[in-house]
């Protein structure tokens, strides 16, 4: 054993106290680092199973649709299965199967002399429909007739009850003299469809709804609309086998997710990348088209950039905890040097030289880290338990145990002895003391060299860190994790530097007092050399947990706003299919509040600049709300002191629609049309379309049947769509559309050229009294060349509950099928334009801005728009170029583009309308899925993929806590030892004992003060200029609003008063002991002054 | 002067002090029956081999170490029955210590190390400086008023702990081997400046010192072997 081992070994005898803190710095140190290596590793699988538990089945299932033309139907079925089968095999999943049959012909009667309908098989139908009357069909076709059950509508309309039989021929009219034979059902149940799950019913072919007066279908000459009912449910036997034909098969196969492994939901990945591609091979030509179609792999893609983003969120937190623990383990190492400063000078002595000396303090350091990693690792493993069982982790769903995994032991083992090597470095340090006073002034150079190169670091790695480029790699960018630690550590640096300069100006005040005790704890603070290292660990340790708790607000005050935005309002449920009449007010009925009819979809934009169309573009998001209730229906942060409400002023008309009220009963609503004209010597036909507002402002048109234009009043039914019933007398009539058409079976050799055409509608409005004047109603024609109905007028009587509109045109008749002869009437003026808000992106896009006009393609109708203000983004449609405007004002300008559908695509409900359970009753309703801010919130910051980042902000400033008091009572008891001469010596003067204590604890709590004060502002400065660049989006993009950062004065205020009582606390026992023990004995071992 | 000492009291009597460091085998008889008085004025030289209780007994007079038997009085006071606050006012109304090593606070200026025991008086800031500025002269330190411990020579130090010895007006002076650290010349100078002051304050004093040219200086000397005096 060489001279240095042994007296390392001897040393450590000795020196028990002193390893033993070290070993607890370095423990808690590589504890940290293990933690957090589970953090990334085990965490985040669990918070990738816990994620993919909670999907919607729409984020994860797999959907293989077939557009059947011929072929074996069994087979193709079973081919498709199969493929879905093999793409899912690694996870394995559960399959549901809709077919439906070619279309037949369902008997008609002399009003609708042409029907047609089809037949359905859904294997979960039971899941998504509810009986109203008898049972679901069974397998065993009953003397060749295959049992049925409808939808409550086609039972009404086609007067249809459990045990009537129907025969359906062949189909009607889909290949031309390939007339299939009919299938005789008999039916034996009627049930509702539940739209609990949106997207179950859009595999119907009428949405669910039972029947269409008019869906359009190819016919011989161009595309034939006719009244279709169905579906007729049977069982899949009836389709495969039965007369009537495959047409369409749908499979939806929901993946087994609950124990998925990464390796399996990689191989998922790659299989449904070829999905469709198998699929049409196994179909061959039997098929029309045919895809396979999942959200999984984009489902997957946004866990896996959230955990990246996580990820590195968790690293950067791990990095600036590690250059904590170096900070403090640069302290141990200092102390422990100093106690062996005598030592090393007796080994120098005896010729032991820099050489052995390092190898041995290496050796020394070695055994530290091992025997550190050895304790960090299970006590990693026991922090993560305690950790996963807080409710935050509980809450997100990541509760999965820890075990000592390789990732763990490699990172503990890596980190203990990085650190540990940190106590190797005073052995290598020159141990001249004369060359100490020498070097001084070189020694400052050299210091505010390092600074400077490190502001310089650091300044580069903030530019980088601003413009960061998004985190679209699939590995961590080292300068972007490195950035925000070489910033704090530089910002602490800097306000280090600026502590003496404080303390100099106390001694001013030290100079002119008359007593002695303050002044002497002036003159300590502003005078004796304070350990930089320990003013390093204070001022990082503090600045650390001020910008843990400043950034943990700043990234949830973010989330919040980014669910804020991308949701738009407090609670919204996206409608599909489309809404009915009565929505409103179920919704209202459930939640108390006063929903509000939204419109919020994909529309074509052009930019007009001098009455010339440029650079259109698609893709773009059109939200339209009731603006007047902006204040409590748009959520999203805008800059500065903008509000919603303050931009979109202006937007909504300056006034309501009068109100012409309308009777209806539980199935529809009544008109009576009275009217003359004629085509080839028979009256013309009118069909009447009513688009109806209810107490919300949602529009919907309703549609009428046809009637004839024979001077006779009709009464025309218009139906309400399927239950829910809307309440009766609360609708009023915002627009009538009349089609006027001749008689198909019109005498041709009596064809006139063109027509007088005079239509009286008579708007019953029950009890209620109308609010409409004559003046107020206009007339729109279709915008086109060649219009067929022209110099139309409309004149309007009011007489109490009773609005009568006569409309007086011309109709040329020869122009018929070229544009169709369509008007609408409506109790307003239709606007020229609309005013509308743009995002900045649609307007750089367009290069629009205020006053600049555009034009919206909104299905077949165009709509100009001018642009009034741009907003940093639209609510709701964040991530998209946008346009916001007032839905009344947009319906408005649509019903005068002959427009009559409706606009709402969703529901909203505002700020004050939402409360903890309304979600829940929305759902409940199985409108479609609400979802809320508060949810989103919840998810974005609380989610398993998310919540890595808080615990890890958590542990930080835990950490930084622990070190900074840690260290200081370290600091405090060695540089108070070294003192003890002094103290010994001040009593001998004849200083009071208390006078003393008081003297030194003040003079530490000055030094505290100064130093937690720097540490607090550095940690504020750098929460402020850097937290708000590393509060990306869940994708790693600058998230949108732009996050601002946010200090939580009261939490800070707390934890650096806490920190400096804390602090202080710790010093005054400490000083208390130290002067009892010093006396006489001391003054003996005064050698050095 | 000598008719006087008869009536008047002793400003220092020791009476049978015992000190013993340690207890059992391992005890160290520092001090062992001693007794003597000082009278007022007088400056003693205690004379004794390294190791024979000369810090001991000083420190045990100035109330810093505590006698386990016998009694010590200054200036009528029993050192030996006070209790921590009392011996805190003893040292700093009535002794003043020089020590060995000087003991000057490493952070303070001259100025400011003489201006302690005035500070604990709160002596108002003008009278301090000016008492400050007048012993820093006397010491001959006028012009090294601003300088830290570190920026003078030892014997620099030493008149500086002099000048703070002195600050607080002691009756009692104890200074042990004040010129232990110096070298013979310097040694010399900084004794003859204590024997000055010493006469020109009207202040007693004790200094210990084991060197024989110092002896000279003092009024009387009074040797310690192995804790016992000798009786001179
Ligand atoms: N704290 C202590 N514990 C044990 N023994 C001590 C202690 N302080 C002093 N001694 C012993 O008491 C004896 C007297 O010591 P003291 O310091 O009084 O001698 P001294 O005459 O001042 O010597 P020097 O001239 O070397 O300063 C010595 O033998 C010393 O070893
Ligand atoms: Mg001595």
């Amino acid at each position: 054993m060489s001279a240095a081992w042994w007296f390392v070994v001897r040393r450590a005898r000795t020196q028990v106290a002193v390893l033993v803190a070290v070993l607890v710095v370095l423990v808690a140190g590589s504890t940290l680092l293990g933690t957090c290596a589970l953090l990334l590793t085990t965490a985040q699988d669990d918070a990738l199973a816990a994620a993919l538990r909670e999907a919607d089945p729409g984020a994860v299932d797999v959907s293989a649709s077939l557009d059947v033309v011929g072929g074996d139907p069994a087979a193709l079925v079973a081919a498709a299965h199969r493929v879905v089968d093999t793409t899912l095999a690694p996870l394995g999943s559960t399959t549901s199967t809709w077919l439906r049959s070619a279309m037949v012909s369902v008997p008609g009667t002399a009003a609708e002399p042409v029907r047609q309908g089809y037949l359905e098989s859904a294997s979960d139908i039971a899941d998504h429909a509810h009986l109203t009357a008898g049972r679901w069909p069974r397998a065993q076709p009953a003397d060749g007739t295959w049992e049925t059950a409808v939808p409550e509508l086609t039972a009404q309309q086609l007067g249809l009850r459990p045990g009537d039989r129907l025969e359906l021929s062949g189909a009607a009219g889909t290949r031309a003299g390939t007339a299939t034979p009919g299938v005789s059902v008999v039916v034996v149940g009627v049930f509702t469809p539940t739209v609990a799950q949106a997207d179950t019913w859009s595999r119907d072919l009428l949405d669910g709804a039972g029947y269409s007066p008019s869906w359009a279908k190819p016919g011989s000459a161009g595309w034939v609309t006719l009244p279709t009912y169905g579906p007729f449910v049977v069982d899949p036997a009836a389709i495969l086998t039965g007369a009537a034909g495959l047409a369409q098969v749908s499979l939806v196969a929901l993946p087994h997710l609950a124990a998925a492994t990464p390796a399996a939901l990689d191989a998922v990945r790659v299989s449904l990348s070829a999905g469709s591609r198998e699929l049409a091979a196994a179909a061959g030509d039997r098929v029309r088209t045919s895809s396979v179609t999942s959200e999984l792999t984009r489902t997957l893609d946004i866990a896996g950039s959230q955990q990246r983003v996580t990820r590195s969120g968790v690293l950067v937190l791990a990095l600036m905890g590690t250059v904590l623990v170096a900070a403090g383990l640069g302290l141990a190492g200092q102390i422990v040097s100093g106690r062996r400063r005598v030592e090393r000078e007796l080994l120098v002595a005896r010729g032991i030289g820099r050489l052995q000396r390092v190898a041995a303090a290496t050796g020394e350091s070695l055994v530290l880290a091992l025997v550190s990693a050895g304790i960090a690792i299970p006590l990693s493993v026991a922090l993560y338990g305690r950790i996963s069982a807080l409710p935050l982790l509980v809450h997100a769903g990541v509760t999965g145990r820890a075990t000592v995994t390789s990732a763990l032991v490699a990172s503990v083992l890596a980190g203990s002895l990085v650190l540990a090597s940190v106590l190797v470095v005073p052995a290598i340090r020159s141990t001249d003391e004369p060359a100490r006073s020498r070097s001084r002034l070189r020694g400052a150079v050299a210091r505010s060299g390092g600074d400077l190169v490190l502001l310089g670091l650091a300044a580069v790695s903030y530019l980088q860190l601003r413009d960061h480029a998004t985190g679209q790699g699939a590995g961590v960018d080292p300068v972007l994790v490195a950035a925000p630690v070489l910033c704090l550590v530089a910002v602490a640096v800097v306000a280090l530097r600026v502590v003496p300069w404080a303390a100099r100006a106390a001694e001013g005040g030290a100079r002119r007092s008359r007593r002695l005790v303050v002044p002497l704890a002036a003159w300590e603070v502003a005078r004796r050399p304070q350990s930089v290292v320990v003013g390093l660990l204070l001022v990082l340790g503090t600045a650390a947990a001020t910008f843990g708790v400043s950034f943990d607000r700043t990234w949830s005050v973010s989330q919040s706003d980014q669910a804020d935005a991308r949701i738009g309002t407090a609670l919204s449920v996206d409608l599909s299919p489309l809404p009915t009449v009565a929505q409103g007010t179920v919704l209202a009925g459930a939640t108390g509040g006063s929903p509000a009819p939204v419109t919020h979809r994909s529309i074509g934009v052009g930019a007009w600049s001098d009455s010339s169309t440029t650079g259109g573009t698609g893709g773009t998001w059109l939200v339209g709300v009731d603006t007047t209730r902006a204040s409590t229906l748009l959520r999203g942060r805008l800059p500065g002191a903008e509000t919603w409400a303050g931009l979109t002023a202006g937007l909504a008309p300056t006034a309501a629609v009068p109100s012409v009220p309308i009777a209806s009963d539980a199935t529809g609503v009544q008109l009576t049309i009275t009217g003359t004209g004629t085509g080839g010597g028979r009256p013309l036909r009118v069909v009447p379309t009513v688009v109806v507002q209810d107490r919300w402002g949602n529009r919907s048109p309703l549609i009428g049947t046809s009637v004839s234009l024979d001077g006779q009043p009709h009464l025309v039914a218009l139906p309400f769509p399927p239950s829910p019933r809307p309440v009766t007398g609360e609708l009023t009539v915002v627009g009538v559309g009349l089609r006027v058409a001749s008689d198909e079976a019109a005498d041709p050799a009596s064809r006139v050229l063109s027509t007088p055409l005079t239509v009286t509608t008579e708007i019953r409005g029950g009890s209620r009294t109308a609010s409409s004047s004559g003046a107020d109603w206009a007339v729109s024609l279709p915008i086109t060349s060649l219009p067929s109905v022209t110099g139309a007028t409309a004149m309007a009587t009011v007489e109490g509950g009773v609005t009568t509109v006569t409309t007086e045109a011309t109709f040329a008749t020869y122009l018929a099928s070229v544009s169709p002869g369509e008007l609408m009437i409506t109790p307003f003026t239709a606007p020229a334009e609309v005013p509308v808000v743009v995002s900045e992106d649609l307007a750089r896009r367009t290069s629009s801005g205020p006053g600049k006009e555009l034009e919206l393609t909104i299905g077949a109708a165009t709509v100009h728009a001018r642009v009034v203000a741009t907003a940093p983004y639209v609510p709701s449609a964040v991530g998209h170029p946008a346009i916001l405007a007032d839905e009344d004002l947009l319906s408005r300008a649509l019903l005068g583009q002959l427009e009559p559908a409706t606009l709402t695509d969703a529901w909203w409900l505002g700020t004050t309308d939402v409360t903890a359970g309304t979600a829940d009753r929305v759902r409940g309703l199985g409108l479609g899925e609400p979802a809320s801010a508060a949810t989103t919130t919840d998810q974005l910051s609380t989610g398993p993929l998310r919540v890595g980042i808080r615990v890890a902000l958590g542990l930080l400033v835990v950490a930084a806590v622990v070190l900074a008091v840690a260290g200081t009572v370290l600091h405090t008891v060695a540089s108070l030892e070294a003192r003890a001469v002094e103290v010994a010596r001040l009593l001998g003067i004849g200083i009071a004992r208390r006078a003393v204590v008081a003297s030194l604890v003040l003079q530490h709590a000055a030094v505290t003060l100064l130093v937690v004060g720097a540490g607090a502002v550095a940690g504020g400065v750098a929460a402020v200029v850097v937290g708000p660049h590393l509060a990306v989006s869940e994708t790693g993009q600058v998230p949108v609003p732009a996050p601002v950062p946010v200090v939580p004065w009261a939490v800070e205020a707390v934890l650096v008063g806490g920190l400096l009582v804390l602090l202080t606390a710790a010093v005054l026992p400490v000083a208390q002991v130290l002067v009892r023990r010093a006396g006489a004995a001391h003054l003996r071992l005064d050698g050095t002054s | 002067m000598s008719a006087s000492v008869e009536v008047e009291q002793p400003m220092v009597s020791v009476r049978d002090v015992d000190r013993t460091y340690g207890t059992g085998r391992a005890a160290v008889h520092a001090l062992r029956g001693v007794s003597f008085d000082v009278a007022p004025g007088e400056m003693v030289a205690l004379v004794g081999r390294s190791g024979s209780g000369k810090t001991t007994l000083l420190n045990v007079v100035g109330g810093l170490d505590r006698a386990d038997a016998g009694t010590v009085r200054v200036g009528g006071t029993e050192v030996t029955s006070l209790d921590d606050a009392g011996l805190v006012r003893l040292r700093r109304d009535t002794v003043a210590f020089i020590f060995q090593t000087f003991g000057l606070v490493p952070i303070l200026s001259a100025a400011e190390n003489v201006g302690i025991p005035l500070r604990l008086r709160s002596l108002p800031v003008v009278d301090r400086e000016r008492r400050v500025r007048l012993l820093l002269e006397l010491v001959g330190l006028g012009t090294h008023a601003d300088h830290r411990p570190d920026e003078l020579s030892g014997g620099q130090q030493q008149r500086v702990a002099i000048a703070r010895a002195l600050a607080g007006s002691p009756r009692l002076l104890i200074a042990d081997e004040p010129t232990g650290q110096l070298d013979s010349e310097t040694g010399q100078a900084v004794m003859a400046l204590i024997r000055a002051v010493v006469e020109a304050e009207g202040m007693t004093a004790i200094v210990s010192t084991h060197d024989p040219v110092m002896i000279g200086l003092a009024d009387r000397a009074i040797r310690i072997v192995d804790g016992r005096l000798l009786d001179a």
